[in-house]
């Protein structure tokens, strides 16, 4: 076997790609993986547990969890960390109320460290609300630009009109995959 | 080797397959790789140096330009990664974040607002946000330095009954907050309602469009028709309910459910307006967050019996 084809096959491994998305309840995680994958999104309700759907995007398979948000839940969020390439961070940008709280959760995931390798992607979401935050006014309030150990982007988007959903995912799987090959 | 090609719709697949032909010519790789890179950095050179020459409005896509352009360049390295050095590889990965921390920059300078979106698509508009309709002269809940600004908010009242118009909620987000023994009436649309730390107060109100969240309250009566019901912290309390989505309760204790039944004449229309469908109602089909069992009934919610009903609850 040469050389060639023994890195093909370590990149065919590496082209499973696990996207866990977290973020506080009534944020929009559901319906950003629904709208993503083409799914009806008028009947979903509040998470019971938590959606795994597995995509095919620009080469690579996107294994994406979709975790439920309420506080009884989130003890159950570091049972989903392991090998997670990505992050997903879904705030609803009109929920000002929560933010902190919504900051809090965020900056102790990233302490953890099976999350240590993972690429962040921040979505704020609900930008068709009126009265929606913009994505600068998420970063700051989540104190985003403190960030440096990982890898980090923000992007306002909407999940009901699909609105940047795909650039999103786009830089993450971009930065993903920069990462894995830089690594060979 | 072979069962690469079987998969199909693979951009990389391709790109590999492309950089391998490419190997046959193995001098050539590195000289490729360079040469692209040269090209397509001169494109996002060129571009760099034109922002002062750039008319103020066409920024924007300018830098969305850039942007697609230094996503092409990482994209290039990386897909060339199996063909030169890892060295080389790094020190093309640190031009090209050296030159996005310089578009980073200067976008920063131009254009404030877009600063950290390397995408700049059209954000929201200020204008959407300018609607202020505070009702209580108090200032704004103050748990944040962030609060919506198109909220309608009531909050710290005794005693007293709220009546609230169509042309003061509809669409917009209504907060109540801190209502103790009140009776509200929101003869409209709101686009989303949330009602925190309220005491023997009855809320009704017209179709929400969106999402209904209460917490901490207790005593209360709530009838509400929305999308969606989240309930957290609250105990003894009643709602009767049209909601098109399974509503949740956590850390609750002593809920009562029944369904929706109140209307005021112009209804109808509102829910035409909200968006709900009249048929689904799922006001029995109650998920508590704390009571994981699906073989029980979850000891902190039921039924509301026919006979204890309220039909006058705004009276």
């Amino acid at each position: 076997m040469g050389l060639l084809s023994i890195l093909k096959k370590m990149k065919q491994k590496e082209k499973d790609v696990r996207l866990l998305m977290l973020g506080l309840d009534n944020a929009g995680k559901t319906t950003i993986l629904k709208k993503f994958i083409g799914e009806d999104i008028t009947t979903i309700s509040p998470t019971f547990g938590f959606n795994i759907k597995t995509v095919e995007h620009k080469g690579l398979k996107l294994n994406i969890w979709d975790v439920g948000g309420q506080k009884s839940l989130r003890s159950y969020w570091r049972n989903y960390f392991e090998s997670t390439d990505g992050l997903i961070w879904v705030v609803d940008s009109a929920d000002s109320r929560r933010l902190e709280d919504c900051k809090k959760e965020l900056h102790s995931l990233l302490k953890e460290e099976r999350l240590a390798s993972a690429t962040l992607l921040v979505f704020a979401n609900k930008q068709d609300l009126p009265g929606a935050l913009s994505g600068v006014e998420i970063m700051k309030a989540l104190g985003l630009e403190h960030i440096k150990t990982h890898h980090w982007q923000i992007q306002a988007c909407s999940a009901v009109t699909g609105e940047n959903l795909l650039d999103g995912i786009n830089w993450m799987t971009t930065d993903i995959s920069s990462r894995i090959f830089t690594m060979d | 080797m072979a069962s690469v090609s079987e998969e199909q719709n693979d951009a990389l697949k391709i790109a590999i397959e492309k950089r391998r032909e490419e190997t046959h010519k193995a001098e050539e790789t590195q000289d490729y790789f360079e040469a692209e890179f040269a090209t397509k950095k001169k494109e996002v050179d060129d571009l760099v140096a034109s922002i002062p020459q750039t008319p103020k409005e066409s920024l924007k896509d300018t830098f969305a330009e850039i942007s697609k352009k230094l996503n092409g360049l990482t994209k290039l390295i990386s897909d060339s990664s199996l063909f030169i050095a890892p060295f080389t590889v790094k020190t093309y990965h640190r031009k090209v974040f050296e030159l996005q921390q310089l578009v980073n920059k200067s976008e920063e300078e131009l254009l404030p607002k877009q600063k950290f979106s390397f995408k700049s698509r059209t954000k929201k508009t200020a204008t959407s946000k300018t609607s202020d309709k505070v009702i209580d002269p108090l200032p704004e809940l103050g748990t944040s330095a962030f609060t919506a600004s198109n909220a309608v908010v009531v909050k710290e009242r005794n005693d007293s009954t709220i009546d609230l118009q169509p042309s003061e909620v509809n669409g917009s987000d209504v907060v109540f907050s801190d209502l103790s023994s009140c009776t509200v009436r929101i003869y409209g649309t709101p686009g989303a309602l949330t009602i925190s730390k309220c005491t023997g107060t009855k809320i009704l109100s017209g179709p929400i469009q969106r999402s209904i969240f209460v917490e901490d309250c207790s005593n209360s009566h709530f009838v509400v028709s929305c999308q969606q019901l989240r309930v957290h912290s609250t105990t003894n309390s009643v709602f009767y309910l049209h909601v098109t989505s399974r509503p949740i309760i956590e850390d609750s204790k002593g809920l009562q459910f029944a369904p929706y039944n109140w209307s005021y004449p112009d209804y109808n229309d509102h829910l035409l307006l909200s968006g709900l469908s009249p048929e689904v109602n799922n006001w029995d089909k109650v998920n508590d967050f704390n009571w994981l069992s699906s073989k029980e009934h979850s000891p902190n919610w039921s039924i509301l019996p026919q006979a204890h009903r309220e039909s006058n609850l705004g009276e």
